[in-house]
């Protein structure tokens, strides 16, 4: 806990105003604007401005998560896809202010409903953390004890964050929810591991939505699952996140989960968001960022008959801590020029895409 | 491989990692002041411990550093003679059980079957019948208690419950998949015993060593102490007996007492030291992260000063759009 | 089938005692009388969820677990009762690629050192000449350079990079087939497809063939030319791969090919509700009953209930077991590949 409180003092609102000032842009314009508290549908839940998340690995500094900005507005799914050490799940953990002690946000801020998280006190923190923004692991095990019962487990979450509710009443509360992940509620009795994967999914996100948030982080909700179970939980994300409207920040590894459940998305490579935009915007043919395009290329889908078809990215994700100059895939894209050794890229806007690139036809 | 350094030899790199974590140094210290002693005992001593030319119940002194006995010896030759023996019969009590801890666990558990079934009710046996009681029947039963008798009734008696852990460890290494394609590969049993799964538990083993050494040495103070061990030795043991039937403690001399319990209890914390430490290496759970956010800062400012020197304009590349 | 048959599994069943189930003894089949057979060169996938039975089919072609019955072929050769020391010479022949690799590599020893033995030992040569053919087996899987990648640890590696690894340390064997178990569902999909090509490049080069375990079709659609889709312990169909894509006849393949269309919105339709599913898969109990797939099944009928479907040929080539594909399905079918 030492890191986290330290990290608070380092991270003054003045070098987030900053960055606001220098013109950082997101998937969204997000106007530098006074948070408003006011909920009108196109209200930002999250503003990402800026951040940069720095950890010690070996002794050496790893960059994970660089000069990255985003928003996500009321009722929106917003995705953020990258290979793992792309710095997609640091970038998740930052937005919860959970990052392990190496870790600190260097610079930028992340604000829900317009309250910078890193500003909060830590009794702030406890009561709106799972509140108003809650986090889906990629591992149910890892979120559920072992050793009690769901049942048990809803009702101290319940205990803990809602103390005005009866038991009578926090229970109906929790038959609801298990009706709502479809799951019957006689399973509130049993253990997590007497559950399937699919099943202990659901219940996590049953448990995320429990107390109402206004955001629900989701880093590779499905990615430990089968290809048929893995489908249910998806749609199961939409529909609830359509009757529930609140929003989502999905993470995957897998293009073509973000594409299906997600309006908005991101994509990220070595800590970098190197292209955003509308999903249908992403999905569409025309020039993207290289990387997105060996993305595409590398996915491996029904459709793809004819062998040669699948284009790998070649070579491998590059190291945090070594991060090659200029930009940082140069060392893997098929279209690299000197430039893109020397000069790292600045943002560009094609349409409504906003890419990092050197790409010819994005230069002005 | 002409170089020879831990850091060479992957299996040992947990070694390297030992020497830098502060317990283990400190543990180490305490040991190796205790070999020292033992290993020049008879240049460190300053008098034949088994000398009774002194005045009897002398105080610490300038002559003798220690004090004497009632007897009239020198307590600071008999701790550093003390020491040496001691130190003797813990080391090799400790290899005999050890050895005996590989005989009935490790190579059983990976054996299996009905080898691994009878020996292991044989280890249970041993687990049950209650350590100390055996070890002063033993005693009892062998009338010439001699440092070597002493070294076998210590081994052979304190196995039982290391060689459940071993066997467990074994166990489990012996299904994991690494060993299974070591067979593919076509690795004799010998091999994979030797180079796949007892270097995956080394830590475990050394952690096992000590344990032993420290129960050896607690064990044969033991019997010492109860007078069933070889009391014409001088040991940390023989010097608590001796001190206690001399009635040190009715008369106040202190000096005699202190030597022999000090020397069980510091080097037990050295080899406990060591111990806790092997577990904070080699259970990365245990160990502390070290998160120092102004360290962390500096860095990141020094990384951002490289990248926009890189660049050439600070700032160029940024403004896009 | 003609000379080049490489392996050849008939009725395999494999039976396990439920841990815990001591003192009234309950039995569960993982895998339940399987058969089929694969040509040299061949590429079979085995599709199924996990639960379906096919990781421990794999692992019985290895023999790292011991059939119940059946019977097991590699060229003509029954294999299925082989005692420990003949199994090291199976092991030529047949090599595993474990699901999480990283577990399968000794922590505390380096790349090098675990590969030098293995091809040390399948290779009758001088020192020098190891390490020029370990060189280049790890050329071949893209391990450039070679110096580096011998010094490293396995956990020094990226998980691609372990793939790589593990694929040179069953090509040093020099085997015929290669069950793989898994091999890219742990990678992120950026990396699968490289990893893919590479298995389709060492077919060529080394002559292997591969039984290709997967829960992800599209996977298996990359490199597979057969597909096997397991279900219960039972093998549901089995088919050329663009058959089964063009023609699913079974409900459960229908299943799958619609859980990895990703196409627009084309899944909009409600999930069914969760079933249930403890630590034993109802399916696989020895007293269970009827279809496999009946429960989840959209066309159950009563004969579904109570009737195991046998497996049968709608064509030569494509094999279902479903009571719901009637003759007449079977028929149009059969017509629709002719």
């Amino acid at each position: 806990m030492n890191g986290q409180s330290v990290t608070k003092e380092r991270t003054p609102g003045e070098r987030a105003a900053k960055q606001r000032a220098t013109g950082v842009q997101g998937i969204r314009e997000s106007a530098a604007t006074e948070p408003t508290k006011t909920m009108a549908s196109a209200d930002p839940v999250l503003e990402v401005d800026g951040l940069s998340v720095v950890y010690e690995s070996n002794g050496q500094l790893a960059n994970a998560v660089n000069d990255v900005s985003f928003t996500v507005n009321q009722g929106q799914i917003v995705g953020l896809v990258g290979e793992s050490g792309s710095g997609k799940s640091t970038l998740a953990y930052a937005i919860m202010r959970l990052l392990p002690a190496n870790a600190l946000v260097a610079d930028g801020s992340v604000r829900i409903m317009g309250e910078d998280v890193y500003r909060m006190s830590d009794e702030q923190l406890r009561s709106t953390r799972w509140k108003r923004f809650s986090m889906v692991f990629q591992s149910a095990l890892v979120a559920l004890n072992p050793v009690l019962t769901i049942e048990w487990q809803f009702m101290e979450m319940f205990r803990i964050h809602r103390p005005d509710m009866s038991r009578a009443e926090a229970r109906r509360h929790i038959v609801g929810l298990m009706e709502l992940v479809r799951i019957h509620p006689d399973r509130l009795k049993t253990y997590p591991h007497e559950l399937s994967g699919g099943m202990r999914q659901r219940i996590i996100i049953a448990m995320a939505i429990a107390l109402d948030p206004d955001l629900v982080i989701m880093d590779e909700p499905t990615t430990a699952l089968d290809s048929v179970v893995q489908r249910d939980i998806l749609l199961e994300i939409r529909r609830i996140q359509q009757s529930r409207k609140f929003s989502v920040l999905f993470i995957s590894h897998d293009l073509r989960l973000v594409q299906f459940l997600c309006h908005e998305i991101g994509v990220m490579y070595a800590g970098r968001m190197v292209e955003s935009g509308p999903t249908s915007a992403i999905k569409a043919a025309g020039l993207h960022h290289p990387y997105t395009e060996g993305l595409i290329a590398a996915t491996p889908t029904l459709a793809k008959r004819d062998r040669a078809l699948l284009q790998g990215i070649g070579g491998q994700p590059p190291d945090l801590t070594r991060l090659p100059g200029g930009c940082a895939f140069h060392p893997r894209c098929p279209i690299a020029r000197p430039v893109c050794k020397s000069t790292a890229p600045g943002r560009v806007t094609v349409g409504e895409l906003n890419m990092l690139c050197h790409r010819t036809g994005f230069d002005e | 491989m002409k170089k020879v350094s831990l850091a060479n030899i992957p299996s040992l790199r947990w070694m390297q990692r030992l020497l830098k974590n502060r317990k283990a140094r400190v543990g180490l210290v305490i040991i190796a002041v205790f070999v020292f002693i033992a290993v020049f005992a008879p240049w460190i001593a300053r008098y034949s411990p088994q000398n009774t030319n002194f005045g009897p119940l002398e105080p610490p002194n300038a002559k003798h550093w220690f004090g004497t006995t009632g007897l009239g010896q020198d307590v600071y030759s008999q701790f550093v003679w003390g020491t040496r023996a001691s130190l003797l019969i813990g080391i090799s009590a400790s290899l005999v059980s050890t050895v005996m801890a590989v005989i009935f666990g490790m190579y059983p558990g990976y054996v299996g079957g009905w080898f691994d079934r009878v020996m292991s009710t044989f280890t249970n046996i041993f687990m049950v019948i209650p350590g100390l009681p055996l070890m002063v029947v033993a005693a009892a039963y062998v009338h010439q208690t001699s440092t070597l008798v002493l070294i076998l009734i210590i081994g052979l008696t304190g196995w039982a419950g290391r060689a459940r852990v071993l066997r467990s460890q074994t166990l489990t290494l012996a299904n994991r998949d690494f060993v299974w394609a070591a067979r593919m590969s076509g690795a004799k049993d010998y091999r994979i015993l030797m180079k796949e799964i007892l270097p995956n538990m080394m830590s475990l083993f050394a952690a096992s060593l000590m344990y032993g050494m420290l129960g050896a040495i607690l064990a044969e103070a033991g019997l010492e102490f109860l007078g069933l061990g070889n009391l014409t030795a001088v040991t940390w043991g023989t010097i608590l007996y001796w001190a206690n039937n001399g009635g040190a403690v009715l008369d106040g001399a202190w000096w005699w007492l202190l030597p022999g319990g000090l020397g069980i209890a510091v080097f037990g914390t050295g080899l406990a030291l060591i111990n806790f430490a092997l577990d904070e290496v080699t259970n990365p759970r245990l160990r502390p992260t070290v998160g120092n956010a102004e360290r962390l800062m500096r860095m990141w400012t020094a990384l951002k000063g490289r990248a926009a020197m890189n660049t050439g304009q600070d700032g160029a590349g940024q403004g896009g759009v | 089938m003609g000379n080049d048959t490489l392996l050849q599994v008939k009725d395999l069943v494999v039976r396990f005692r439920v841990p815990g189930s001591k003192y009234r003894p309950t039995f569960i089949r993982p895998v339940n009388g399987v058969t089929f057979s694969m040509q040299q060169g061949e590429i079979v996938g085995i599709v199924g969820e996990s639960g379906s039975g096919k990781t421990t089919l794999g692992r019985t072609i290895v023999r790292m677990v011991s059939p119940t019955s059946g019977e097991i072929r590699l060229r003509g050769r029954d294999v299925t009762r082989l005692g420990r020391r003949q199994l090291s010479g199976y092991w030529r022949e047949v090599q595993m690629m474990f699901q999480d690799v990283y577990a399968s590599f000794n922590p505390v020893f380096t790349v090098g050192q675990q590969l030098r033995y293995v091809v040390n030992k399948h290779r009758d040569q001088h020192r020098q000449d190891v390490d020029v053919e370990l060189d280049r087996l790890l050329g071949v899987t893209g391990l450039t350079p070679p110096d580096v990648f011998r010094r490293k640890l396995p956990h020094e590696l990226s998980g691609g990079q372990r793939q790589r690894v593990a694929l040179v340390r069953a090509l040093a064997v020099m085997p015929k087939l290669l069950v793989a178990d898994e091999p890219v569902s742990m990678l992120d999909v950026s990396l699968r497809a490289d990893v893919l090509n590479l298995i389709l490049n060492l077919r060529d080069e080394f002559g292997l063939s591969y039984l290709f375990i997967t829960h992800d079709l599209p996977s298996a659609r990359a490199v597979c030319d057969r597909i096997l889709v397991m279900y219960g312990g039972r093998v549901v169909e089995i088919a050329f791969a663009d058959d089964l894509l063009d023609q699913p006849l079974h409900p459960y393949t229908q299943r799958l090919i619609s859980a990895a269309d990703f196409a627009e919105d084309s899944g909009l339709q409600t999930a069914p509700p969760a079933e249930d599913a403890g630590q034993v898969m109802a399916e696989l109990l020895e007293s269970y009953k009827g279809c496999p797939f009946r429960r989840k099944c959209p066309l159950a009928m009563d004969i579904c209930e109570t009737v195991d479907p046998a497996f049968r040929a709608v064509s030569p080539t494509h094999s279902v077991a479903c009571h719901a594909v009637d003759d007449a399905v079977a028929s149009e079918a059969r017509g629709s590949l002719q």
